[in-house]
């Protein structure tokens, strides 16, 4: 049984349509990137999941229970981070994860080692006592992040997690996702504008464009992919051997593959033997691929 | 699953916490003390001037407790509108600002039914909007036992009723702010809603129909200074008003105060649940 199903997820504001009939269905300990450019629907339809908006037609359901129904029962085991959350200035972080962890039921010594794990976990403890309104956008973000973590939820939805880091943090940040999903076999949703964070962390990579579902492919990391430009203009008979295949080409290049063993290096090396000669080589990620032939 | 009730106290401290910890407090609270402060001086400095005053603005009061009642009057004055400007400050930014700010992002996503998270930030609004009228009767009491020898029962009759005021008043500004994205919107409406509707209505029902419209907050909650001090202004007596306010009024304003609550709440509670951040 999947853990979350959305069935014909649609949200109108007047004449936009900022979704437009989404289906999806995620089983336990997927973890899944959504890509798309700038009002694809990747926050609304996160919104929708974590009831910041209610729908204008369709569900979509959290183990089993419509959100739009029974936001309660539907998020108790969620863990949410959407955008760029703010927090009440004058309240420390101990007390929004306190808060947190007392909304989702915890006892005074769950509270407690909660708050210590989470801080410990992401390196808050120099600034967690110190109030919000004092934290900068990083702080502030890893404060989310930890309240998306309090009590272990059994699915993380993430909107852009790594907005406003920087590299230090995002690497931390990526670390700890791919560590949850690995490790705790959590279900991870989450919305990103970066393809190499997508490529990254998930196993399973959405691409939506104006409201809509696009592509829903796997993320196959061991698949690689370059376009390689060669001298003169290009002859098609050179590739014919093993583990080559075009992509797609022009009159001087060629976007390549290989589904063996062959490293990049290796395949140049057989197309240079071949008497071809290489003016540059330039590694494409099929997602990257996918995603720019969708949104151009 | 955590009860309820533990929720709503839960949810109560996150926002009590907040509230008297901001600047916001602490700047109505200043102000409530300088008022009480110079109210006080006025009442210790010019206590033998006080009929003087009245004089000159054409009341005239005479006979035993007119000084205190010409007191009571100006003391009164302010404990009317302090409570609205306090309910205006604490109450009108309360939820057009977790959409401005952007914290209905967590609080949102939190498995808390949202009415939970209204009525735990509404009650701890009204808490610090008490807590500036206690500071402010608390002075007031202290003044008249001093100068007078006297706590009056009025005056705790009075603050029962500006705490239902408050109680009201502060239900109007979160439907105000309910209905808005941002804050100054919710200041400005709230304000001109209080300040200028209900007196303009007032003036036009007085003057067409001849008739207090008591079913306007505005002139619900005269009736907090009415048990008070029992006076109107401009009419010379030395014992009891002769309009005093009657049980039947007190029933009345307070029905009317109450009203304004439920509904406010009530309507507040329906737009806050299908309240969206895009």
């Amino acid at each position: 049984m999947p853990i979350i199903e959305v069935e014909n997820l649609s949200k109108s504001y007047g004449k936009l349509i900022a979704l437009d009939s989404l289906n999806l269905s995620v089983q336990k300990g997927e973890c899944i990137a959504m890509l798309g450019p700038n009002g694809a629907g990747k926050s609304t339809f996160l919104k929708i999941a974590t009831n910041i908006v209610h729908p204008t037609s369709g569900t979509v359901k959290i183990g089993g229970v419509i959100v739009e129904h029974d936001p309660m029962g539907a998020l108790e085991k969620v863990g949410p981070l959407v955008e760029l959350p703010e927090f009440y200035p004058y309240l420390s972080g101990n007390e929004i994860l306190d808060y947190v962890c007392r909304v989702k039921g915890a006892s005074r010594e769950e509270i407690k080692s909660e708050t210590e794990r989470l801080s410990t976990m992401l390196s808050m403890q120099d600034y967690i006592g110190r109030k919000c309104g004092q934290y900068s956008r990083g702080m502030k973000q890893r404060l989310a992040l930890a309240s998306a973590m309090v009590m272990d939820p059994d699915v993380l939805i993430l909107d852009e997690p790594t907005f406003g880091l920087d590299p230090r943090g995002m690497r931390e940040f990526i670390d700890i996702i791919i560590n949850i999903n690995k490790k705790d076999s959590k279900t991870i949703i989450m919305s990103t504008h970066l393809i190499s964070e997508a490529r990254e962390i998930a196993n399973r990579v959405i691409i939506m464009n104006k409201g809509k579902k696009m592509v829903d492919m796997k993320n196959e990391r061991n698949v690689s992919m370059m376009r390689v430009t060669f001298s003169g203009p290009l002859n098609f008979g050179s590739f014919a051997y093993d583990g080559i295949e075009i992509v797609e080409s022009g009159l001087d290049w060629a976007t390549i593959t290989t589904k063996n063993n062959d490293s990049n290096k290796d395949i140049i090396l057989k197309l240079m033997n071949k008497g071809l000669e290489v003016k540059w080589v330039e590694p494409v990620n099929s997602i990257e691929k996918t995603y720019l032939d969708i949104v151009k | 699953m955590t009860s309820r009730m533990a929720l709503f106290r839960d949810t109560y401290i996150y926002y009590l916490k907040n509230y008297y910890r901001s600047r916001s407090f602490y700047l109505m609270f200043s102000m409530a003390i300088i008022v009480s402060g110079l109210l006080t001086y006025l009442s210790f400095r010019y206590l033998n001037d006080l009929n003087r005053f009245a004089q000159s603005v054409n009341f005239v009061l005479s006979g035993t407790g007119a000084k205190e009642k010409i007191l009571g009057y100006l003391w009164s004055f302010v404990l009317s509108s302090l409570p609205a400007f306090a309910a205006v400050f604490f109450g009108s930014p309360s939820i057009s600002s977790e959409i401005e700010t952007k914290t209905a992002l967590h609080v949102f996503t939190l498995p808390i039914p949202r009415i939970i998270l209204l009525l735990g930030k509404f009650f701890s609004s009204v808490t610090v909007t008490s807590i500036i009228v206690i500071t402010y009767t608390l002075f007031e009491a202290a003044v008249f036992q001093y100068l007078f020898n006297s706590l009056i029962i009025q005056l705790l009759y009075s603050f029962l009723l500006t705490l239902l005021f408050v109680l009201s008043f502060s239900a109007v500004t979160f439907l105000i702010s309910s209905l808005f994205n941002r804050n100054t919107y919710a200041y400005i409406t709230a304000l001109i809603i209080y300040l200028l509707v209900f007196n303009a209505a007032t003036i036009m029902i007085e003057l067409l129909y001849s008739v207090t419209p008591y079913y306007l907050l505005s002139d619900a909650a005269s009736i907090t200074s009415r048990v008070y001090i029992d006076i109107y202004f401009g009419i010379s007596t030395s014992g009891s008003s002769p309009y005093p306010a009657s049980n039947h009024l007190i029933i009345l304003c307070s029905l009317v105060m109450f009203l304004y609550f439920i509904v406010s709440l009530g309507i507040t509670a329906v737009i806050f649940e299908r309240k969206e951040v895009k």
